[in-house]
């Protein structure tokens, strides 16, 4: 881990290293400084359907191979998209992203204090039975059901009876909420200290911290979450109507997180 | 019966009186320094005056609000500062002073690396920039265990926790030319050991487990090593602060130049009659000063002053000849934000000189002769800062040759980047053997920079890794191991 993003190291045809694993990203997403000199195989007009922001046009282009461990993906379709910012915040090379269309059909699940990443590609036999054997006890972990819409995992929940929406970012190095939402959500938080938070190109802005005491997901209760508060007026989820929040690494790292993009479940272990 | 109600109702109105009276003496004299609050969608700051100096300092270091100016607005009802901020004050009362602040939104994020990086977690930990070159500062962060221990003759206590079933564990790192001269870890009650003789300084180190290679889990520090590898790093200390007295202090910190001053970034624990902390500090020289519950400290309990400037390494001597008639000599660079009084230098029999200990780096300086500011006479070609003036220019430690083939006309060819803050005027190129060569220092990680021939910026043309540019114009990367 870098910061608190996950790199995992694979290879796209002959260029190997760190990918950021990101529930974040729809898709593939290379980055052009090492990926130069692929011919475009078209030029989409279409909205890049990003957590942050509808985007401009995006260059894609096809990769013969992209091997993950024991995974292969054949023409893999990839979008390029600079990544230099990642870069030269964190100091450390990234390729790519791997975003949540590669593992659709997949049980991932992550031990962030053994730094352990268990991949299974689930075939449509096994689609409604298959558990790895991390999950044989379900008093262990606590289940929830995301949706997936446009490429994003969406949790829905509650804050003080205001039904809110949060989208799930294995990416997203806190967790972050929406401090444009009305003021009994907000006292739900209790508020730490002032924090600087990195944005686009060249801007910083500056936020509030704390500890959101309790959020409701569906009939379970997630206590006592570190949280961001910050104005997301301009990080709306592409064409989904603008989330109320992103949980991040602050709410799937407490130890060891699966997620089941078929059943589309998410395990937090206790 | 009107007897009875009455004494009732008097009793109530006692008891609503002494509510009444507590409330007021809670809000009088309350325990924190301050509150946060966020209404409308903005920053709400809450400071109790009244709670006492030393409850509102902690509150505002806590709180991360050094430096807004509520210090001066409280104590000298100036607020110009948080004006400038984009504050607005409030009205004050009853002893609280209240500022607000729109929570502003980021500019429109337009692509996935834009999403990454709205992240409130600081830069490159431990690392900062001062004058083009990275001075590290290294502090270990565990988080299931203390640190390892560190022997005074430098012996590392390497422990992983748990693996009871591994077969064979290795600890290797940049100690052991990695897999090469692993050295074998003992089984012990709870994990492995292995005792390793290290000197002072950042090491990079991974554990292989039946061949498995993983980072330290009980280690919260990765470095990337920029060829998609992440590994471990512990850092053996070469540096104690310390600050005696202060016994009933709650929480002690240290404020340093190498960690730009950071209020709660470095604490230090109690030991005996004294608070302490152990680091790794790069070579170079510092300035330091402590928060003790929120309050600056530049001395100990006693009054005794500390001495709050630290140097680390060998020193480079400056050299100034001749100036026998001059009073005052003063060494001044980028190194010390060109401070004119600072580096006093001593007089000898051929002239003047000062020690100094600076790190690897690209530097400028010049010498103050009686108050007249002058290059370097005995240095290299002076370099001009781009704002008309020109200095003397010293690489320490030059561990990078740029080179540029072709352009046999060209009259002068300079290199610029991220290593000497993008200044085209500084890091001049030489011509040797028909190529153009410059060398300079560069810190690990990744760099970006650009040749400028004759005016002009280019792309290094022998180098194919590039990444655009706000100018869309793009800049060439290297990554230095």
């Amino acid at each position: 881990m870098v910061g608190k993003l996950i790199l995992v190291q694979a290879r796209a045809d002959s260029t190997a290293g760190s990918f950021v694993l990101d529930t974040g990203a729809p898709d593939l997403v290379l980055n052009p400084t090492y990926f130069r000199g692929y011919t475009p195989i078209e030029a989409s007009d279409e909205n890049q359907m990003s957590v942050v922001g509808q985007g401009g046009a995006v260059q894609k282009i096809t990769i013969q191979t992209l091997a993950l461990g024991s995974f292969k993906y054949a023409n893999a379709e990839a979008s390029l998209v600079n990544l230099s910012a990642i870069e030269n915040l964190r100091g450390v090379k990234i390729l790519g992203l791997l975003g949540l269309a590669l593992f659709k059909d997949c049980e991932v699940i992550i031990d962030y204090s053994k730094r352990l990443i268990y991949l299974h590609y689930i075939n449509k036999k096994e689609a409604k039975t298959y558990a790895h054997p991390m999950l044989a006890q379900p008093d262990r972990y606590d289940a929830y059901s995301f949706d997936i819409r446009e490429s994003r995992m969406v949790l829905s929940t509650a804050i003080a009876d205001k039904k809110l929406n949060f989208v799930i970012d294995c990416a997203a190095e806190n967790n972050l909420i929406d401090s444009r939402l009305p003021d009994r959500v907000m006292d739900s938080i209790s508020i730490s200290g002032r924090v600087v938070i990195t944005g686009a190109g060249t801007n910083s802005i500056e936020a509030f911290s704390g500890t959101l005491a309790q959020l409701s997901v569906g009939t379970q209760q997630l206590k006592n979450l570190p949280i961001i508060v910050t104005n997301l007026e301009k990080t709306c989820f592409g064409t989904l109507q603008c989330a109320d929040g992103v949980l991040g690494y602050d709410f799937l790292a407490r130890s060891v997180v699966a997620f089941n993009f078929v059943k589309q479940k998410i395990y937090i272990f206790k | 019966m009107i007897g009875i109600a009455d004494q009732r109702g008097f009793k109530n109105t006692l008891w609503v009186a002494l509510l009444l009276f507590a409330a007021v003496v809670h809000a009088q004299v309350p325990h924190v320094g301050g509150k946060l609050s966020i209404r409308a969608n903005s920053m709400q700051v809450s400071i109790y005056n009244q709670a006492g100096v030393p409850a509102m300092e902690a509150f505002i270091v806590k709180a991360n609000l050094a430096g807004l100016g509520l210090h001066q607005w409280v104590q000298q009802k100036r607020y110009d500062s948080l004006l400038a901020g984009g504050w607005t004050v409030l009205e004050n009362a009853n002893g609280v002073f209240t500022v607000t602040k729109p929570l502003a939104a980021s500019e429109k994020a337009s692509s996935e690396a834009d999403r990454i990086v709205f992240s409130a977690l600081p830069s490159q930990n431990n690392w900062q920039t001062m004058g083009g070159n990275r001075i590290a500062y290294g502090a270990n962060y565990f988080v299931n265990q203390l640190p390892y221990a560190v022997g005074s003759d430098g012996v590392v206590a390497f422990f992983l926790r748990g693996y009871k079933n591994a077969k064979a564990v290795q600890l290797a790192g940049s100690f052991t030319n990695w897999q090469q001269q692993a050295f074998q870890m003992t089984r012990a009650a709870n994990g492995w050991i292995a005792k390793v003789k290290l000197p002072p300084g950042p090491h990079y180190y991974k554990y292989l487990i039946n061949d498995r290679w993983i980072t330290d889990p009980d280690n919260g520090l990765d470095v990337p090593d920029g060829e998609g590898n992440v590994n471990s790093v512990f850092y053996v200390p070469n540096a104690t602060f310390k600050l005696k007295g202060f016994d009933t202090a709650k929480s002690v910190y240290l404020a340093a130049s190498f960690n730009i001053y950071a209020a709660s970034q470095l604490p230090l624990q109690r030991q005996g009659n004294h608070w302490q902390t152990s680091l790794y500090v790069a070579e170079g020289t510092y300035q330091y000063y402590f928060w003790v519950d929120g309050a600056k400290v530049t001395t100990n309990a006693d009054g005794q002053m500390q001495n709050m400037q630290a140097s680390f390494g060998k020193p480079h001597r400056f050299v100034l000849n001749g100036f026998s008639r001059a009073k005052n000599v003063v060494l001044s660079g980028n190194f010390n934000d060109w401070n004119a009084a600072q580096l006093r230098m001593q007089k000898t029999a051929k002239g003047w000189e000062i020690n100094y200990v600076l790190g690897p780096g690209n530097y400028q300086y010049k010498f103050i002769v009686d108050g007249q500011w002058i290059v370097d006479p005995q240095g290299g070609p002076p370099v001009g800062d781009g704002m008309g003036n020109q200095n003397s220019f010293l690489v320490i430690g030059h561990n990078y040759t740029f080179t540029l083939a072709g352009y046999p006309s060209a009259k002068s060819v300079m290199v610029a980047g991220d290593f000497n803050d993008w200044n085209p005027n500084i890091s001049p190129m030489k011509k040797v053997d028909g190529k153009w060569i410059g060398q300079v220092f560069l810190a690990r990680g990744k760099h970006r920079y650009k040749f400028i021939v004759d005016g002009k910026w280019i792309l290094d043309p022998a180098n194919k890794l590039w990444e655009e540019n706000e100018h869309q114009s793009g800049n060439s990367i290297i990554w230095k191991e």
